[in-house]
């Protein structure tokens, strides 16, 4: 295939043609196979990824995860993985009086992912549906240049914090584990904070699921 | 009786059943682009496929060079009309051109069974360098999200995002016809298509 077929199928394949350039490189496509079978795998890309996604369990879920490895169910798939391997790897040890952030035995199955998600403003708390049966995979960002253990604290109001310290994924993401029914109703500020450094702090809306 | 392939311009001749098996395969992966749907595509390129013989055969299709756009209109018409109804339509009026059909060369995604093609998938995720390339490609292919919206996710550029979906692309073809050659392998020695084969319409005796 020359550089134009590979400008062209790429180009095709991403829905970047309009029309009339559409149904050209279709045609071109009927007269070449090497071209079709291009195109094939990427629609076999697609079936085969949604179908193990489908098979391990939810639309988002690790399509690789099928042949055993650890999956815990997210609706944010790019951030899922490094999130469910940090889980896996007990990052999460709770230090503060009264409640703790603690690893559950089993993680894997039954978990449910709270994402705090940086790129809303920090003023917009990001809701969440929380079940009281399940426990909860805690992901929030460190914004720290420099390699660091996070401090990261959960506050909600009339309520002993939740505390501990995580190491921030290359994704620049501390994963943390919280208990079944450790999160109630209502708002809660999760604070993320470096050393000496200042806090920072992201509110969330804590919704029970229904 | 006259062969099938006595010479009249893109009338039942070999050359013109050719010039239609050449384009199955782009048939076939235009079909699935559209239908999303392996079984689907099947019975679809067949339909489109005899649909487009008949009308060589019956004379409406006299230009070799028309071909290609007479067939892609077909597999759109066919898509249309599949997504109207739950089943499209069977061509079993046609035993001979069923048997041509079974004895074609078949494309490298047609020799994969569903499980296959999952296992290739995944092998094609776990195969990725780092796990930034894998979060992108689940994120386009499996929760089907926009271009431009997981450049801005990832923080990457036009190029090292084509670069990660071309290399998966690339590599899932490859295997695909790791496995189509492997099943030739399996059953060296089996004949060639008979081709030209005769119709048994009589359209072009």
């Amino acid at each position: 295939m020359t550089a134009l077929d590979h400008y062209l199928l790429r180009a095709y394949l991403d829905g970047e043609l309009d029309a009339a350039a559409s149904e050209a490189f279709e045609l071109l496509l009927l007269e070449r196979p090497d071209l079709a079978e291009m195109v094939d795998a990427d629609s076999a890309l697609r079936l085969g990824l949604a179908s193990a996604a489908k098979a391990a369990g939810g639309s988002a879920a690790d399509p690789a995860a099928g042949a055993g490895a650890n999956v815990v169910p997210l609706h944010r798939p790019a951030r899922w993985a490094p999130l469910a391997m940090a889980a896996s790897l007990l990052l999460a040890v709770g230090v503060g009086g009264g409640w703790l952030l603690r690893v559950p035995p089993q993680v894997a199955g039954g978990a449910q992912l709270l994402y705090v998600d940086k790129t809303r403003s920090g003023d917009a708390a990001t809701a969440a549906r929380v079940g009281a049966t399940r426990p909860v995979v805690l992901m929030v960002p460190v914004a720290q240049l420099d390699a660091c253990e996070a401090r990261i604290e959960v506050q909600q109001p009339g309520r002993a914090p939740l505390v501990t310290t995580a190491v921030p994924d290359e994704y620049g993401y501390a994963s943390v584990v919280i208990a079944a029914g450790a999160l109630q109703g209502g708002q809660a500020l999760v604070r993320v904070s470096c050393g000496d450094g200042a806090a920072a702090e992201y509110p969330i809306e804590i919704k029970p699921a229904s | 009786m006259a062969d099938a392939d006595t010479e009249s311009p893109m009338q039942g001749s070999g050359a013109s059943f050719d010039a239609l098996m050449r384009c199955v395969p782009g048939l076939r992966a235009l079909l699935l682009r559209m239908t999303r749907d392996v079984e689907a595509t099947n019975d679809l390129a067949q339909e489109v496929t005899f649909a487009a013989w008949q009308a060589i055969q019956a004379g409406r299709l006299r230009d070799a060079a028309a071909l290609p756009a007479y067939a892609l209109q077909c597999a759109r018409n066919a898509a249309l009309a599949h997504a109207r109804k739950p089943r499209p339509a069977t061509f079993d009026e046609l035993p001979e051109a069923e048997s041509a059909w079974a004895e074609r060369q078949p494309t490298p995604l047609e020799c994969c069974e569903e499980g296959e093609i999952r296992a290739l998938a995944r092998q094609v995720l776990a195969e990725l360098p780092t796990e930034r390339d894998r979060a992108l490609i689940r994120g386009f292919y499996v929760d089907g999200r926009g271009k431009p919206e997981l450049m801005a996710e990832f923080e990457l550029g036009k190029d090292q995002f084509d670069r990660v979906i071309s290399r998966a692309r690339g590599r899932m073809r490859e295997l695909m016809l790791e496995k189509l050659n492997a099943g030739k392998r399996a059953v060296g020695g089996s004949a060639a298509a008979p081709l030209p084969f005769r119709s048994n319409t009589g359209a072009s005796r």
